[in-house]
């Protein structure tokens, strides 16, 4: 008996061990939805995803099938995109998507979603624009921002600024980029800093309100800049036009202070209507003189993301909800009905149009 | 083969008897101290013994003679109301991972579900689907949870503070004093009366760069007793691990960075037979702790050096006396907690100060032999300053409870609670509770066990204040829950106990946190409806053959959470709540000798609430061997453990390594007075 019990024990014991996991592949998250990715023109939705939980991801939905499709850089190659992923543009048949709080820049073929190189090692990417074989990032973190060349796909400097940096246009040889945050660098973020890119150096400064987050160009070759205020309604609310060849304000509308809060600015395929968020998208012209007295769309639980295709001016705009849930994105056209409603992914933050 | 398979019962923590250590930790009580002549220990000899009569009959059919056997007491049990469960933390175990923390030791030996970062990293409790807002730690029934966040980091907490650790599971707890929906985990400092003065010295050694030393000094006559203790950790933290954010070809392993973390502390205990019928305990603790935040895998690490250091001071009197047939209790306590965050690439650095106040007093009085009748009373404090409030914010919360224990018959055990919270500013909420516990055959030791009752959260600090998105209008959650069980507990046969349990968990008007679209802050709002249901098993069984004894324990749950506040077709799983987990332990001692093996699984989680991505299930092994060395002047122990013997590759929280395989040595030398 005695015996019996303590080779039973004993067996339990061994056998217990085989109970242990030991497949090393498998053991981080794993999601569930089906590889599939279709390439063609179509509408790329980036998905911010959670701060440090590192499920931002892209999906992308083909315009000739229909067909949706979501994780295609995961499934395609077999990674994560990373933490955080706030910006995409596409040159040719890349795509460069930014992925600020894991500090990369993933650049992938479209034809088939496999990654061709990722630049590492950036403190806070968050925009890029390019200009020749260079792609320049701004930063959140670091008051300089980034020069990439995206032939062979590395860092090969960089444009001191002493601001952190955020949207960018460019105009003429020129790099206007807003300092959009004053968390990291104590420097004032109430500025449009005008870059050379003959000589990379900063050449003018031009005030605005406080946090200008988003900045377009217009068909007349004007900058519209879009200024929240502040993250605690410090100041209100502008939509500012900046003449590039003066470097000067030329025109402000001004939202109301501690009630509106506009985000995403966005400028339809002809360049002569602008769109933004705030809490409901609203459309003006660029000849406008007042803002809007009504929104488009006011749908959704929480408006976060805003893009506008310029091929059909189709205006995609993301609702987060409660972030915690997945996202819904409608399709609406320029009088904002809604044409197409999208199951998204967490935060559907940002859309990147690849035409045909 | 003679079976052992007993427990003292601790009427309101009063016991006494002359404990012997021993190299496995298990416990002797000898009856010698009826011969004293102490009134008070003869009168607590006759309970004991009274309560082992009781426990001993059920095994036994009905007898004109009831023999009391010469018992060995393995460990202090806690009494539970009627009709709800008590998981005990094995001795055992406790002294083997003393060096880990609270959240390590819970994870691997209870049904708790706990949420960790890693060993240095925070770690938090869930109860049967529930957050960690809806658990409560207490040290000596000083309430732990911090009042800005309402929960309890469990990793800042050394798994060696407590002498006897248990989980009370469910809104209905032993003092009545508990009104959240999910358990309370309550660390309790060990007995002094009457204990040989003895100083022991550890030194721990262990992989990633971990060392650990401490102190105990402890010494107790027949009226009073006190222990002081000093301890340090610290650890670089830096494991090895397979860096799963690569692609599968070009995964490599690599040295986990900027993890590293220290825990220095010093514990005094002071127990004092002031009179007959009057015992005062006094506890303190103080606490420095630090540790470095380390990222996800996907983040930028080079650039990322968050920090969090913390102060706890943590205070207790207790008074407790029988005056005529009324037992009293009173506790006075204060929480100091300190935590300072730093972000060193910012330049940012927040300082946060709480305290908490807490006054209980408990009365106890058996009202008829078959009823016993506890009223409680509690009133607490809270106080905040912090740089993330407009102002220092503070609130006062008071509590009464009666509860009623009624035991008609041998086979019938049941309680009836009410509860009465008072929060400043609020309605107050009225909770009450029923428990009920039958023995439907008398010849077997089983019984049927069964538990409902009311539960409530009041908003934390940071859920009323924060800046910006507080909300100073939430409402309370509300809980209910109702539980069936089986218990089979026997002092015969190898089977000691079996626990089988299903359960239901309703909370409305959950808080969660979600942005608001008018002012874009994230704001807690009174959002979800959650259900969550599902099945505990336990086992306990002992079997002991000449010298040498085996113990194994086992716990499981099964747990079913869903959120119902959203549309079902967005989202409806409550994330990181695994569906299955058990644990298994073994145990083995002989002589001077003992070992343990630890099995512990953790089932599949979900990370998103509409179940599109999930962290897989895992399976750890822990081993632990332990000799007593062969003098008598000193006892000198050295304990061997490795954790995660077979060197999986693991994780709790995605994108954030565990370590592999991990050894610990520990030796500890134990000097003992011979006198008394």
């Amino acid at each position: 008996m005695k015996r019996a019990l303590t080779i039973t024990t004993l067996g339990i014991l061994i056998s217990s061990l085989f109970l242990t996991s030991c497949n090393k592949d498998d053991f981080g998250e794993q999601i569930i939805s089906k590889p599939g990715y279709v390439p063609g023109p179509g509408t790329f939705i980036l998905h911010e995803g959670n701060y440090g939980t590192g499920n931002a991801s892209l999906s992308f939905r083909n315009n000739i099938s229909g067909g949706l499709f979501h994780e295609v850089f995961r499934h395609a190659n077999g990674r994560p995109l990373g933490d955080v992923a706030v910006s995409m543009s596409i040159i040719n048949d890349t795509g460069i998507v930014v992925v600020n709080n894991s500090g990369t820049l993933e650049f992938v073929r479209l034809s088939n979603m496999k990654s061709l190189g990722t630049v590492t090692g950036l403190p806070s990417p968050r925009h890029c624009v390019h200009h020749g074989p260079n792609t320049y990032v701004s930063d959140l973190m670091t008051g300089e921002i980034h020069i990439i060349n995206r032939r062979n796909i590395q860092k090969t400097g960089s444009i001191e600024t002493g601001y952190s940096t955020e949207s960018m246009v460019i105009k003429d040889s020129l790099l206007f980029a807003s300092s959009w945050s004053s968390y990291y660098i104590n420097k004032p973020n109430n500025v449009v800093l005008v870059i050379n890119l003959n000589t990379h150096m900063v050449v003018d400064t031009i005030t605005v309100t406080k946090e200008p987050n988003s900045m377009v160009l217009d068909k007349e070759g004007k900058i519209w800049v879009l200024s929240s205020g502040g993250f605690m309604f410090e100041e209100a609310p502008t939509l500012a036009c900046i003449d590039p060849g003066a470097r000067a304000v030329t025109r402000t509308l001004v939202f109301n202070q501690g009630m509106d809060y506009p985000t995403s600015l966005r400028i339809n395929g002809e360049g002569d209507r602008l769109v933004f968020l705030n809490m409901g998208v609203w459309a003006l012209g660029i000849t406008d003189n007042e803002l809007p007295a009504s929104s488009l769309f006011a749908g959704g639980a929480y408006l976060y993301g805003l893009g506008l295709d310029p091929s059909s001016n189709r205006i995609y705009t993301g609702d987060a909800k409660d972030f915690q849930q997945a996202g819904t994105v409608f399709i609406l056209n320029m009088q904002g009905s809604v044409l197409d409603t999208l199951k998204a992914g967490i935060a559907p933050s940002i859309f990147c149009f690849r035409t045909p | 083969m003679r079976l052992i398979s007993a427990y003292l019962l601790t009427e309101a923590g009063f016991s006494s008897g002359e404990k012997q250590p021993s190299a496995n930790g298990i416990t002797r009580v000898s009856t010698s101290y009826l011969k004293g002549n102490h009134r008070y220990g003869k009168f607590l000899g006759h309970l004991i013994l009274l309560h082992l009569s009781i426990a001993v009959a059920y095994s036994q059919s009905l007898s004109d003679t009831l023999r009391l056997p010469v018992v060995e007491i393995l460990g202090v049990a806690v009494q539970a109301a009627p009709g709800t469960r008590i998981t005990q933390v094995d001795s055992t175990l406790l002294r083997h991972y003393s060096q880990h923390n609270l959240g390590t030791i819970l994870a691997l030996t209870t049904p708790l579900a706990i949420k960790s970062y890693g060993q240095g990293g925070a770690a938090t409790a869930s109860f049967r689907g529930t957050s960690a807002y809806h658990t409560q730690v207490s040290w000596n029934g000083l309430n732990l949870n911090s009042p800005m966040l309402g929960q309890t980091d469990l990793s800042t907490i050394p798994a060696g503070m407590a002498g006897q650790l248990s989980i009370q599971h469910g809104s209905n707890s032993e003092s009545g004093i508990f009104s959240l929906p999910g358990a309370q985990i309550s660390l309790k400092s060990p007995y002094l009366l009457n204990q040989p003065a003895a100083w022991t010295l550890s030194i721990q050694a262990g992989s990633f760069g971990t060392w650990g030393s401490g102190t105990e000094v402890k010494w107790g006559k027949e009226l009073m007793g006190s222990q002081l203790g000093i301890y340090t950790q610290f650890s670089r933290n830096d494991f090895t691990y397979v860096n799963n954010a690569l692609s599968a070809g070009l995964r490599q392993t690599e040295k986990r960075q900027f993890a590293g973390w220290e825990r220095h502390g010093v514990f005094h205990q002071l127990q004092w037979q002031a009179a007959p019928s009057l015992m005062i305990h006094l506890y303190s603790w103080w606490q420095r702790s630090w540790r470095a935040l380390p990222p996800p895998l996907l983040v930028n690490l080079s650039e990322r050096n968050e920090s969090l250091g913390e102060w706890l001071g943590a205070h207790n009197l207790i008074l407790k006396a029988r005056v005529a047939r009324w037992d009293l209790q009173s506790g006075t306590g204060i929480v100091y907690h300190e935590t300072d965050f730093h972000q060193r690439i910012a330049g940012k650095h927040s300082l946060s100060i709480s305290r908490h106040l807490q006054q209980n007093l408990m009365v106890r009085r058996e009202v008829h032999p078959d009823m016993t009748l506890v009223f409680m009373a509690e009133g607490t404090a809270d106080f905040v300053n912090s740089p993330h409030y407009r102002d220092s914010e503070g609130r006062t919360q008071s509590l009464l409870a009666a509860r009623l224990d009624i035991h008609p018959r041998k086979w019938l055990r049941s309680g009836l609670m009410l509860t009465h919270i008072s929060l400043e500013g609020e309605n107050p909420a009225i909770l009450p509770g029923l428990g009920l516990e039958i023995q439907p055959i008398a010849a077997w030791p089983l019984w049927i066990k069964t538990n409902a009752g009311f539960s409530t959260r009041y908003p934390s600090l940071n859920e009323r204040y924060w800046v910006p998105g507080g909300n100073p209008g939430l409402r309370p959650e509300t809980g209910r829950s109702q539980e069936l069980g089986l218990l089979w507990k026997s002092s015969e046969g190898m089977l000691a106990e079996a626990e089988l349990t299903a359960y239901q968990i309703n909370v409305k008007d959950w808080i969660q946190w979600i942005p608001d679209g008018m002012t874009h802050f994230w704001t807690p709002l009174n959002l979800k409806k959650v259900n969550t249901r599902g099945l505990e098993a336990g086992m306990k069984a002992r079997y002991q053959f000449g010298k040498h004894n085996i113990a194994a324990q086992t716990n499981a749950a099964f747990t079913h959470a869903r959120d119902f506040s959203l549309d079902r077709t967005a989202g409806k799983y409550l994330v990181y709540i695994p569906d299955i987990q058990y644990n298994i332990h073994l145990s083995w001692s002989f002589r001077r000798w003992d070992a343990y093996f630890l099995l512990h699984h953790t089932g599949r989680r979900f990370t998103r609430i509409d179940g599109s991505a999930y962290m897989p299930s895992y399976t750890l092994s822990d081993i632990g061997i332990g000799v007593l060395a062969r003098m008598k002047e000193p006892q000198v122990t050295a304990t061997l453990n490795i954790q995660n013997l077979t060197d999986i590759p693991y994780q709790n929280i995605a994108w954030h390594p565990m370590p592999g395989r991990s050894i610990q040595l520990t030796l500890k030398t134990h000097f003992k007075s011979k006198k008394q």
